[in-house]
C-alpha cells in the first residue's frame, strides 16, 4: 500500500463522505435506546465532524 | 504554579471559565487554542473542539448534568448520577486536550495534519487516554470532589475504545523500549497538535532503535515507520462502533500483532548493519512517498536511564 498525500481534487470528496457518515451516525444514534451505545455513536460522529470541518470547503 | 484553585468554581459558568486554564496547567502544554467561547449544542454534537477555537458542548448530556451537579452541591448521589457527572467533565477535558499544543502551534497547521491517514485516530486516542488517566487530577484541581462526593472513587469506560487501546499499547511499548517513565509519551503526544503529533510518535519509535546510529538514510526509514503506524491506526475504524469490551479486546489483539511485526521488522532492519552499511533499512518494502515532515524538535523527553544500545535515543 502506497502512502500518498490527499490531492486537492479529492478533498471535496473526502469532506462530503465524512459529512455523509456523520449524518448516518446521527440517524443511528437517534434510533438507539441504549444510552451508552447512543453516546458511543455520537462521539464517533463528533470525531468525523472534526474531520469533515478540517477539510477546506 | 498552584496545583489547585484557591476558590473552587461554584457554578457551571465558573467551571467552564476555569476549564481551559485547568487543562492547560494540568497538561504542561505551552498553549491552548481555546478562544474562551462555548457554544451550547442541542443534539448536533456531544463535544467538539472546533478549529476556530470554540468549544461546542451538548446541553442535555454535558451542560445540564454539570449544572445539576452544582445545584445539588455537597449532596451524595447514587453511582449512575455520579457517572453522568463524571462523563460530562471527562468530555470537557477531552475536548480541551484537542486545543493543547506547543508554543506557536496553529489550528490551521493542525487542521492540515488532522486529515492525513491515521491522524484522527491517534489524536482521539491520545486525547481520551490522557483525559481518562488525568481525570481525577482535573476534578481535584477544580474542587469537584467536594461538589459531588465520590465522583473520584470509580472510573467509567470513556469513548473511542479501539483508539485508546492502541494508543495505550503503543505508548507503553515506546516507554519500555526507550526506558521512559510511564505516562511521559502519552503526555508528550497530548501536548502536540495534529501538526506534529505523528512526527513525534514515529520519531520516538525510530530513535528507540539502533538505526539512527547505523544508517545513512534515516529520514526515509523514519517515514516508513510513520507510514506503518498510520496504516495500523487507520485499520481500527471499523471497531469504533462496537461495544467497549469487544472493541478494546479486538484492538488490543490487532495492535499486539502489529507490534510483533514492527519489532521483527526493526530487528531485521538493524541486522542489515554493519555488513552493508549502504543498505537502506526495510529494503524490499514499499517506501512512503509522503512529503517529509518538518524536522522534529525536542519534546523534552529523557530516558530514565539511557539505553546502552542507543546513546542518541530521544533526541527528537
Amino acid at each position: 500500500m502506497e502512502h500518498v498525500e490527499t490531492p486537492r481534487s479529492t478533498v471535496a470528496e473526502h469532506r462530503a463522505r465524512a459529512k455523509m457518515l456523520v449524518a448516518e451516525l446521527q440517524q443511528i444514534a437517534a434510533t438507539t435506546d441504549n444510552p451508552d451505545e447512543r453516546a458511543r455513536i455520537r462521539r464517533s460522529a463528533d470525531s468525523l465532524i472534526r474531520l469533515a470541518t478540517a477539510y477546506r470547503p | 504554579m498552584s496545583t489547585r484553585a484557591l476558590t473552587p468554581p461554584a457554578s457551571l459558568e465558573e467551571l467552564l471559565l476555569r476549564s481551559g486554564s485547568a487543562a492547560l496547567e494540568l497538561s504542561g502544554a505551552q498553549q491552548s487554542a481555546w478562544n474562551g467561547r462555548i457554544v451550547e449544542s442541542d443534539g448536533d454534537v456531544l463535544g467538539l473542539a472546533h478549529w476556530d477555537g470554540t468549544l461546542h458542548l451538548d446541553r442535555e448530556s454535558i451542560l445540564d448534568p454539570v449544572r445539576e451537579m452544582y445545584a445539588l452541591a455537597g449532596k451524595h448521589h447514587p453511582t449512575p448520577h455520579l457517572a453522568r457527572y463524571r462523563e460530562a467533565i471527562a468530555t470537557i477535558l477531552h475536548e480541551h486536550s484537542h486545543f493543547l499544543g506547543p508554543d506557536g502551534a496553529t489550528q490551521e497547521a493542525a487542521r492540515e495534519g488532522f486529515i492525513r491517514p491515521g491522524s484522527r485516530q491517534l489524536e482521539e486516542g491520545v486525547a481520551e487516554a490522557w483525559s481518562q488517566a488525568h481525570l481525577n487530577e482535573y476534578l481535584h484541581r477544580l474542587g469537584i470532589e467536594k461538589v459531588a462526593p465520590g465522583i473520584d472513587s470509580f472510573r467509567t469506560n470513556g469513548h473511542y475504545a479501539p483508539y485508546v487501546a492502541a494508543v495505550r499499547m503503543l505508548t507503553s511499548d515506546l516507554e519500555s523500549r526507550a526506558a521512559l517513565t510511564p505516562g511521559t509519551v502519552l503526555t508528550a503526544l497530548n501536548n502536540q497538535t495534529a501538526e506534529r503529533q505523528f512526527d513525534v510518535l514515529s520519531t520516538l519509535y525510530y530513535n528507540s532503535t539502533r538505526l539512527p546510529e547505523l544508517e545513512p538514510s534515516g529520514p526515509q526509514t523514519r517515514l516508513h515507520l510513520d507510514y506503518l503506524l498510520r496504516k495500523h491506526l487507520s485499520t481500527l475504524d471499523p471497531l469504533v462502533l462496537q461495544p467497549h469490551p469487544q472493541a478494546t479486546a479486538r484492538a488490543q489483539a490487532v495492535t499486539q500483532t502489529f507490534l510483533s511485526q514492527l519489532h521483527t521488522e526493526i530487528a531485521r532492519a538493524e541486522s542489515l548493519y554493519p555488513p552493508h552499511p549502504t543498505h537502506t533499512a526495510f529494503a524490499g518494502i514499499a517506501s512512503p512517498t509522503a512529503t517529509p515532515p518538518p524536522a522534529p524538535g525536542s519534546t523534552g523527553l529523557a530516558p530514565r536511564s539511557r539505553p546502552a544500545r542507543n546513546p542518541c535515543s530521544m533526541k527528537i
